[in-house]
């Protein structure tokens, strides 16, 4: 990331997810600085993924706003929103199956070929791991790897904002800080990182912000500082 | 009303007099779409062309349906025209298939199916309303025998024949003729009107000693069967079915693969010197943009024939039907007379083509080959 | 007897080739919107009338007819190809599977019956690729039509998979085929990829159309038996598997022309229906698999 770049954050305001007739998500309003990570915390099936896929565009909102910095994307294509700055990487991975490491960079850089390649370049230094696996194909990789992978697609267009939704799924624990490490990076050079996570502690290591999410609602937001070790916030997270 | 009833009854009891105004309905019933597409418009085309055209006295309306690939279509298509429009005769499909379907519906109905199918069993089910006017395989398929081995001196002919009931047919006729003039057949290949690829038959009767291969097949297929076995170098000589005679069979072959193959058929309008027959291909290509062949003009001369059967005073169509059982009528193609059982055609010619162009020459004329003259 | 050997083993990588043509275009579309395109036969056939319509237009005597016509084709049949995907797909595109299938199974019948009222229902004869003559090599003569036919229906074949896997656009296509909604958040128009891949498919159709319309004449209704050839293929190679299906397609012509060629037509198509059933028996995904969440 540019030390130059604009520091551009991310807004939801009252945002309202429906299927089927019914409130699956929200009213929920959220705002991530710059810079920060924002953790959204919450039982299976509270909304976490939800949240984030309503931020990505892939799940339709049926009321409420969302912004990059001042540009609102309430209404835009997912495929607009990357172009503008968001960058998902789903719950699950859902890497490509038959494409390599490579080709999975590759077609989520942007620009000419020098500069995907330097792209490519920058994200296998930030992932070592994959360095060498550049002509595997996903579904080759160990599980950090995939994970890594995931994120690096995310990332590599280089996204104000950065939707992670429990990358932590299925990894073992040392490969856990690492990629913790990792995210933590992201933020520092400035993106705006919302992550859903079950892994707690962790997630707590690395965030400024705190949400918890219940059956669809916004229960707590708070700084990180605030949150541990609070009662009020165990028990949220108990789904009270 | 006393005084109007002697009079009621009495024109009820008069004959009332069939003014020349009074029309009579014909329905025209054949495959359009399809793969006998082609056939069944030479059908449309000459019936049309004689129902346009009715001797002085006689109106004739008539409706087109299509009968397209299946018996269930041809049955539906035959009763809706029975109740609606009570025909006095109906074209009927050149498809043995459906014509197996439709006879015993029209015989319960009393209406005769004026037909160029070639399908033998077709009279030999014991109704009495197919009139076919096209020359069975008993007439064709003896003269296709006759001229292989008596004209062309062939005696291992590989015989290629379609799986529907028009292949089945002339095989079995086929083979019978050949069997009485002392031939007997060193393949014989059933073809799915499917298969596009020949060259496994060909190299089959290549493997098993032909001199020659007897054709059986539909238009496509023996456009197919012409040009693959010149693609593959094979050089016997072609005694094909009718399909090769209709001119847009020869279209899809190159003259110069056309040298050595000759086709059985009942005429060939296109190159016909007779002059009336000239007319009715002059007047054919003028009005379908397209040359005729046998098919249409068997058609035409069966229409012709009900319409005569009506100008002389058959208006039901028990009437029209007693009346071509009953009486020859001299069609351009040749004279019909029935032999007892519905086949009106006796004759049949033999076409070749020389290499030079597209267009056949007659080479020889069989009359009477069934013994009904 | 060499030379109908070579003839019938030229005969039967023409034919494979030509069919493998038909069974990509079939697969490309299954990957790029999960449904299978029921009018893809007729697509072939219209292709092999475009061809004779085209050609008619050349002046008689030009040498290599069927190669002059071949980027007309392709043109043409690509528009036919976006025609199909606003018309059977696009509307359908919420819909589950079956009804794109019957929507193509209805614009396939409209395909059929169009071009038999609009110019006969007769056979056509398409031009050669470049004569009909023969070539003469070590004693044994080819059919030079064949040859061509088998070097178009390759290089067609290679330039597809070139396209697929050496460049940006393939690989965004084949992306957006695996995992549409995942494409289209890291910036894939997903729509654009979709009306390429149709307009793809459509052209290898039009392209198997012309190399057919030669040897075999172009027939309005063609397009079943070819559709049933191709969804055989797949089914064989594996639901999804584009390599899978070129292989089934080479299968099915190698039981047409030489397994036809030793015993019969209809022992020849019952063998191959008897290792299809054995193929799903013992591998029901086909022979390389399924691609996950295809099945249609």
């Amino acid at each position: 990331m540019t030390e130059a770049a604009v520091r551009i954050g991310l807004t939801v305001e009252g945002v309202d997810v429906r299927f089927a007739g019914t409130t699956i998500l929200g009213p929920v309003s959220v705002k991530v600085e710059p810079g920060s990570v924002v953790a959204v915390l919450g039982a299976n099936g509270a909304g976490k993924s939800t949240l984030l896929r309503a931020v990505a565009g892939v799940t339709p909102v049926s009321s409420g706003r969302i912004y990059v910095g001042e540009t609102e994307i309430s209404d835009v294509t997912p495929e607009r929103r990357a172009a503008l700055g968001v960058g998902w990487c789903p719950e699950g991975r859902r890497l490509f199956p038959g494409l390599t490491v490579d080709e999975t960079l590759d077609v989520a850089a942007p620009g000419g070929r020098r500069e995907r390649a330097e792209r490519i370049g920058a994200m296998l230094e930030l992932f070592p791991v994959l360095a060498d696996k550049r002509r595997e194909t996903a579904w080759r990789l160990s599980g950090g790897q995939q994970q890594m992978l995931a994120i690096a697609r995310a990332v590599i267009a280089e996204p104000s904002v950065v939707l992670l939704d429990e990358p932590s799924l299925g990894l073992a624990p040392v490969v856990r800080d690492q990629m913790f490490a990792t995210i933590r990076r992201l933020a520092t050079s400035g993106a705006a990182v919302l992550l859903a996570e079950q892994d707690t502690p962790r997630a707590l290591s690395i965030a400024d912000r705190v949400v918890v999410l219940a059956r669809g609602q916004l229960i707590l937001d708070w700084p990180t500082t605030m949150a541990v070790g609070n009662p009020h916030f165990e028990q949220a997270l108990m789904g009270v | 009303m006393r005084r109007l009833l002697p009079i009621l009854l009495l024109t009820a009891v008069l004959p009332v007099s069939a003014g020349a105004a009074d029309p009579v309905a014909v329905s025209v019933l054949v495959p359009i779409t399809g793969f006998l597409a082609l056939e069944g418009t030479a059908q449309r085309n000459g019936a049309v062309l004689a129902l346009d055209n009715p001797p002085a006295g006689v109106t004739v309306t008539y409706q087109i349906a299509d009968t397209a690939t299946s018996p269930e279509v041809a049955v539906t298509a035959l009763q809706r025209a029975l109740e609606r429009e009570k025909p006095v005769a109906i074209a009927a499909p050149i498809f043995g298939t459906q014509m197996l379907a439709m006879a015993p519906i029209a015989n319960r109905a009393g209406v005769p199916l004026i037909t160029v199918s070639g399908t033998a069993k077709l009279t030999e089910l014991g109704h009495d309303v197919v009139f076919r006017f096209f020359p069975t395989d008993a007439v064709v398929k003896v003269a296709q025998a006759r001229y292989a081995v008596q004209e062309l001196k062939l005696s291992k002919p590989a015989i290629l024949y379609q799986t529907t009931s028009y292949g089945q047919s002339g095989h079995e006729h086929l083979v019978r003729a050949l069997g009485e003039l002392g031939v007997k057949p060193v393949l014989e290949e059933a073809i799915d009107p499917g298969i596009k690829d020949l060259v496994p038959a060909l190299e089959r009767a290549r493997a098993a000693g032909a001199d020659s291969l007897l054709l059986q097949l539909h238009s496509g297929p023996t456009a197919l069967t012409v040009r693959q076995a010149h693609g593959i170098g094979l050089g016997l000589p072609i005694v094909a079915g009718s399909a090769m005679h209709q001119p847009t069979t020869a279209a899809l072959v190159e003259a110069a693969q056309l040298k050595g193959v000759c086709a059985e058929t009942a005429s060939s309008p296109m190159s016909d010197p007779r002059p009336d027959v000239a007319t009715f291909a002059d007047a054919y290509r003028k009005r379908f943009n397209a040359e005729p062949d046998a098919f249409a003009l068997g058609q035409y001369d069966g229409m012709r024939m009900v319409l005569a059967a009506v100008a002389d005073g058959a208006r039901t169509p028990q009437a029209v039907k007693a009346w071509l059982a009953s009486y020859r009528h001299d069609g351009l193609a040749m004279s019909y007379v029935s032999d007892g059982t519905g086949n009106m055609a006796h004759d049949a010619v033999i076409v070749c083509y020389d290499g030079s162009g597209r267009g056949p020459i007659i080479m020889k004329r069989y009359d009477a080959v069934d013994g009904v003259k | 007897m060499i030379e109908a050997a070579a003839q019938l083993a030229v005969n039967a990588v023409a034919l494979g080739a030509v069919y493998a043509l038909v069974a990509l275009g079939f697969v490309l579309v299954i990957g790029a919107v999960g449904a299978v395109n029921f009018a893809h036969g007729e697509l072939v056939m219209l292709g092999g009338m475009v061809a004779v319509g085209v050609a008619s237009l050349l002046p008689a005597d030009l040498p290599v007819p069927g190669l002059l016509v071949l980027p007309a084709v392709l043109a043409v049949m690509a528009v036919a190809g976006l025609f199909v995907a606003g018309v059977a797909y696009a509307p359908l595109r919420r819909a589950p599977p079956t009804s794109v299938f019957i929507a193509t199974i209805a614009l396939g019948l409209i395909i059929q019956h169009g071009v038999t009222a609009g110019i006969g229902p007769e056979p056509r004869l398409g031009p050669p690729m470049i004569d009909s003559g023969t070539w003469h090599f070590a004693g044994i003569g080819l059919a030079r039509q064949q040859l061509a036919t088998i070097a178009t229906a390759v290089a067609l074949i290679v330039g597809v998979h070139i396209l697929l896997q050496r460049t940006r656009f393939g690989r965004r296509l084949r992306a957006a085929a695996q995992d549409s909604e995942m494409a289209r958040a890291i910036g894939i128009r997903v729509n654009v990829t979709v009306a390429v891949s149709f307009a793809l498919a459509a052209a290898l159709a039009g392209a198997a159309g012309l190399l057919l319309s030669n040897q075999y004449l172009v027939t309005p209704t063609d397009g079943a038996m070819l559709m049933l050839k191709a969804y055989v293929a797949t089914v064989i190679g594996g639901w999804g598997r584009i390599w899978g299906a070129a292989l089934g397609a080479f299968a099915i012509a190698v039981f047409e022309t030489l397994v036809a060629a030793w015993t019969s037509y209809l022992v020849a198509e019952a063998l191959l229906y008897v290792g299809v059933l054995a193929v799903l028996a013992f591998r029901p995904k086909g022979l390389f698999g399924e691609v996950e969440g295809r099945r249609a």
